[in-house]
């Protein structure tokens, strides 16, 4: 019985010890990150009197006013956007939102696929970029011999013609390339993405 | 002695768990570093793309003045 009171007691004096050791870890980064926020934010909101201050001096006309206006917004969305700052960089000492570690990698996983089919309608739509710029083409140098039959350009006019022509075509090939390369670069970047995931979740 | 057995006991076992714990937690980071990773590589491959696709269409528009 003493024993497990012991061992009882034991057991609670680690919890209080140890828990607030792996909560302060994330704790710092936290206080890390608002450290910089606020930083950010104050230096917003110095640069913002400032602009006020000189709006003030100037302010003489209705017209003056309004470009005060406009200028106390405009800081006013510049501290918003930087309240709202996430950080760059990697996950570590962000803010997960209250999140569990598996739940925000997570979250981060579903962000990475989303960008991968943002890049799949990328591709779909430089591929019609391309298929149209065939069509262009195809029409312009129906054009230029045309014009070239009918005389009604000069022999220079149908060459600088001609190379633009040709500079397109060049360019549309090069388009080709990357569409391929990027589609295999897809593929390969999905089968990443999908093994992360399955790490995740050993 | 036998208590001391039992404490030593009962601290391999905490320091167990809550370095299996550390080492989950530092697992789930890498895998988001990963993931992070690979999601910036893809936004810019995401911008290359639209930025040539852009400049080859600015090419074309001057193909139709022809």
């Amino acid at each position: 019985m003493k024993t497990i009171k012991l061992l009882f007691l034991l057991f609670l004096l680690l919890n209080f010890i140890g828990t607030p050791q792996i909560y302060a870890q994330g704790k710092s980064k936290e206080k890390k990150l608002e450290q910089v926020q606020k930083k950010n934010s104050k230096e917003v909101k110095q640069n913002g009197k400032e602009k006020v201050k000189e709006g003030k001096e100037k302010v003489i006309s209705e017209g003056e006013k309004k470009i005060k206006e406009q200028k106390t917004e405009k800081v006013k969305k510049e501290i918003k956007e930087t309240k709202e700052f996430k950080g760059d960089g990697n996950a570590y000492g962000r803010n997960k939102y209250n999140l569990s570690g598996k739940e925000f990698g997570k979250l981060r996983s579903q962000e990475a696929q989303e960008k991968i089919e943002e890049k799949e309608k990328r591709i779909k739509s430089s591929e019609r970029t391309l298929d149209e710029g065939r069509e262009r083409i195809r029409k312009a140098k129906e054009r230029l011999e045309k014009q070239k039959k009918e005389k009604a350009i000069t022999e220079e006019e149908a060459k600088e013609k001609e190379e633009k022509v040709h500079r397109a075509e060049k360019k549309l090939d090069e388009l080709d390339e990357k569409i391929k390369k990027q589609k295999e670069k897809t593929k390969k970047e999905k089968k990443a993405l999908e093994e992360i995931k399955v790490k995740d979740n050993d | 002695m036998k208590t001391a057995f039992i404490l030593g006991i009962a601290f391999l076992l905490f320091f167990s768990c809550t370095d299996k714990k550390k080492e989950e937690e530092k697992k789930m980071e890498q895998t988001i570093q990963k993931i992070d990773s690979l999601k910036q590589t893809v936004t810019k491959e995401i911008e290359e793309l639209k930025d040539f696709t852009q400049e080859i269409e600015e090419n074309l528009k001057e193909i139709d003045s022809i």
